[in-house]
């Protein structure tokens, strides 16, 4: 006989092999979708080709779309959606509170600005500072607004001994508001083709990537995902309160401000890409909990595969409902994402989960 | 042992505790008792390291507590809250593995532990529970597992338990249960300090008393030695009544009623009163 608890932690053991499998199986039939149809076989053989350990016979144009324009476009959709995904996990962690998402508090908004301020104004910022940050000054600008908004909202938030939830939520409400301004006066000085770039990409765009943004940027997620996954034991201690994790032996505010400076790093890189994505920061560490437990070994984990495969999937919506043409991702994921949560909160309500 | 010399602590201007002095033995069950406000959590908080702002020396083995990093204390005392707000829906036994966050172990030791420590408290057949469908004398009693399991097996060094006002909340049953176990420990050579409302409750538990009123120490000792009218009517400026509990051979304090007062003179300087027209 299996007790119940063997097989609890059954599915808790082969969470993560589940969602990598998961991951690349939509991974591959993504990067089969486009207005060139490519079978999941060819894929494979051009794979195993690059290799050289077959020599399948593929159009060349298959060959260049596969590798030119969807690969990193999908590599870069996957950093992304696992920036979101972890940093979300990491924040509704530390912060005590299941409705905390990057995009509520301030993390996106602050990133936008400093997006937009590069976008709008990049050519009147030094030439030392341009030629020093290269590739690199977008999502620095972007990491340093989304950092400084975060450690605002925070330490409005935060009272002597406790981050205070409703006040963290309302000072995130706040600094959305003055990112909003910030960066409607920017727009306010930005020509036609400035507009149009900014609109595409404050909605989501995800069809920007290349091989060199991959590049330059994949070290500024991975490294944050990397350490986030290591202080899974003391976001359990702090999920049972910050007093008691201090008994316990966790240097509470130190991971606390690690896990903002990290977040604020891997969001702010991911909105330098492709603009503000909603949603899945605040779904994915959900859907994870709900399928495996609160564990944050695997809440984390989970999260970052969990977020590149929503994000993926979410892709796919948007770029068959329209074809040629193409959905801003935002509008998928937010289109998607809150009718979900609000079955969520109303589920959980019910099992009370939250 | 746990040593703590002329502990004083101010907020502004006003002083919170002055010139407090107590020790604690391995093994030994001591309670704190004292009317709100007299600065009893202020004293665990200080003990504990979790407010460093005081004066006064305060050292574990010797050691001075200023001295031991946030880990490294936390090997030798564990504490356990009046009340613990568990956000998301863990299971017992993810809650009682929490106590060794971080203790550097293989797998297999920490299920060991975590299985012994949830034997010896009896929440064993909960283990796989979501914690939030718990009844609050569960909750509390998981929660008391998880700082067992933080201090288990962890050193040589005798361990301290903190206690604050664990039993608040918790009806009769369960409070004595919480107390029982905390008790248990200090047979195991941990010394436990507890903060507890009741007297008659911290009586029956505790080895020593520590009188406290307006952060100050009025008596500590034994319990037969500083249980009487005396000092319980000084601490709580309240009449009682000294009798003796036969069956636990200690005594036993019975507050006395307060009497509902008529006051006349408030009476006579209205103009429409009820009582005086009942009554003319």
């Amino acid at each position: 006989m299996i007790s119940h608890s063997t097989i609890k932690s059954n599915t808790k053991a082969l969470a993560i092999p589940f969602l990598i499998v998961l991951l690349i199986v939509v991974f591959i039939f993504s990067l089969g979708i486009g207005a060139l149809k490519i079978s999941g076989m060819e894929i494979i053989y051009l794979f195993l080709k690059n290799m050289g350990l077959a020599n399948a016979e593929v159009e060349e144009v298959k060959e260049i779309v596969l590798y030119d324009i969807r690969l990193p476009r999908l590599i870069q959709t996957i950093l992304i959606g696992a920036a979101l995904g972890i940093s979300g996990a990491a924040l509704q962690g530390i912060f005590r509170n299941p409705l905390v998402e990057p995009g509520l508090i301030g993390v996106s908004g602050g990133a936008a600005v400093g997006a937009v301020v590069v976008i709008i104004f990049g050519s009147y910022i030094a030439l030392p500072v341009q030629n020093f940050l290269g590739p690199y000054m977008l999502p620095v600008f972007a990491f340093t607004g989304s950092l400084i908004a975060t450690l605002t909202v925070y330490y409005i938030a935060k009272s002597v001994s406790k981050t205070n939830v409703t006040l963290l939520i309302l000072a995130g409400v706040a600094i959305m508001a003055l990112c909003q301004a910030l960066i409607g006066l920017a727009i306010f000085y930005a020509d036609d083709n400035q507009i149009r770039t900014y609109n595409f990409w404050i909605l989501g765009d995800l069809s920007s990537g290349n091989w060199e943004k991959v590049i330059t940027t994949a070290p500024l997620i991975i490294i944050p995902v990397i350490f986030i996954l290591r202080h899974s034991k003391s976001l359990n201690a702090i999920s049972i309160g910050e007093a008691e994790a201090y008994h316990m032996g966790v240097d509470v505010e130190k991971v606390k401000y690690l896990i903002i400076v990290l977040s604020a790093l891997a969001v702010g890189t991911a909105v330098s890409l492709a603009g503000i994505i909603a949603f899945i920061g605040l779904v994915i560490p959900h859907l994870v909990r709900l399928a495996y437990g609160p564990d944050h070994k695997i809440v984390l984990a989970g999260s970052a595969l969990g977020g590149g495969i929503l994000l993926m999937a979410a892709d796919i919506i948007a770029r068959m409902v329209v074809t040629p043409a193409e959905l801003p991702i935002g509008i998928v994921t937010a289109m998607i994402g809150t009718p979900f949560f609000i079955y969520l909160l109303i589920s959980s309500k019910r099992k009370r989960l939250i | 042992m746990l040593i703590a010399n002329n502990i004083s602590y101010t907020i502004g201007n006003k002083e919170i505790l002055h010139d407090v002095s107590f020790s604690l033995k391995p093994g030994e069950f001591k309670a704190v008792v004292g009317p709100n406000g007299a600065g009893k959590s202020s004293l665990l908080k200080i003990v504990i390291g979790e407010n460093k702002y005081y004066e006064g020396k305060v050292s574990y083995h010797d050691k001075p507590l200023k001295a031991f990093g946030i880990k490294e204390i936390s090997k030798v005392r564990a504490v356990l809250p009046q009340e613990s707000q568990v956000n998301f829906p863990f299971t017992v036994s993810e809650i009682v593995e929490m106590g060794r966050s971080t203790i550097m172990e293989k797998k297999s030791q920490l299920d060991k532990v975590v299985e012994e420590v949830m034997q010896s408290t009896g929440i064993a057949s909960l283990r796989e529970r979501n914690y939030h469908t718990l009844s609050g004398g569960e909750k509390q009693k998981v929660q008391l597992t998880r700082v067992m399991a933080q201090i288990w097996d962890c050193s040589n060094l005798p361990k301290f338990i903190f206690l604050d006002e664990p039993t608040a909340s918790l009806d009769m049953a369960q409070q004595h249960q919480i107390l029982g176990l905390a008790k248990q420990l200090c047979a195991k050579n941990v010394g436990i300090f507890a903060v507890i409302h009741d007297l008659n409750l911290a009586a029956q538990y505790a080895d020593n008393l520590m009188f406290m009123k307006k952060g100050e120490v009025i008596c500590q000792g034994s319990v037969k030695e500083v249980m009487n009218k005396q000092n319980i009517e000084k601490t709580f400026d309240h009449e009682v009544t000294m009798t003796f509990d036969e069956v636990n051979e200690i005594p036993y304090i019975l507050p006395k009623r307060n009497q509902p007062v008529v006051n006349h003179t408030i009476g006579k300087n209205l103009k429409y009163n009820s009582y005086e027209q009942i009554n003319s």
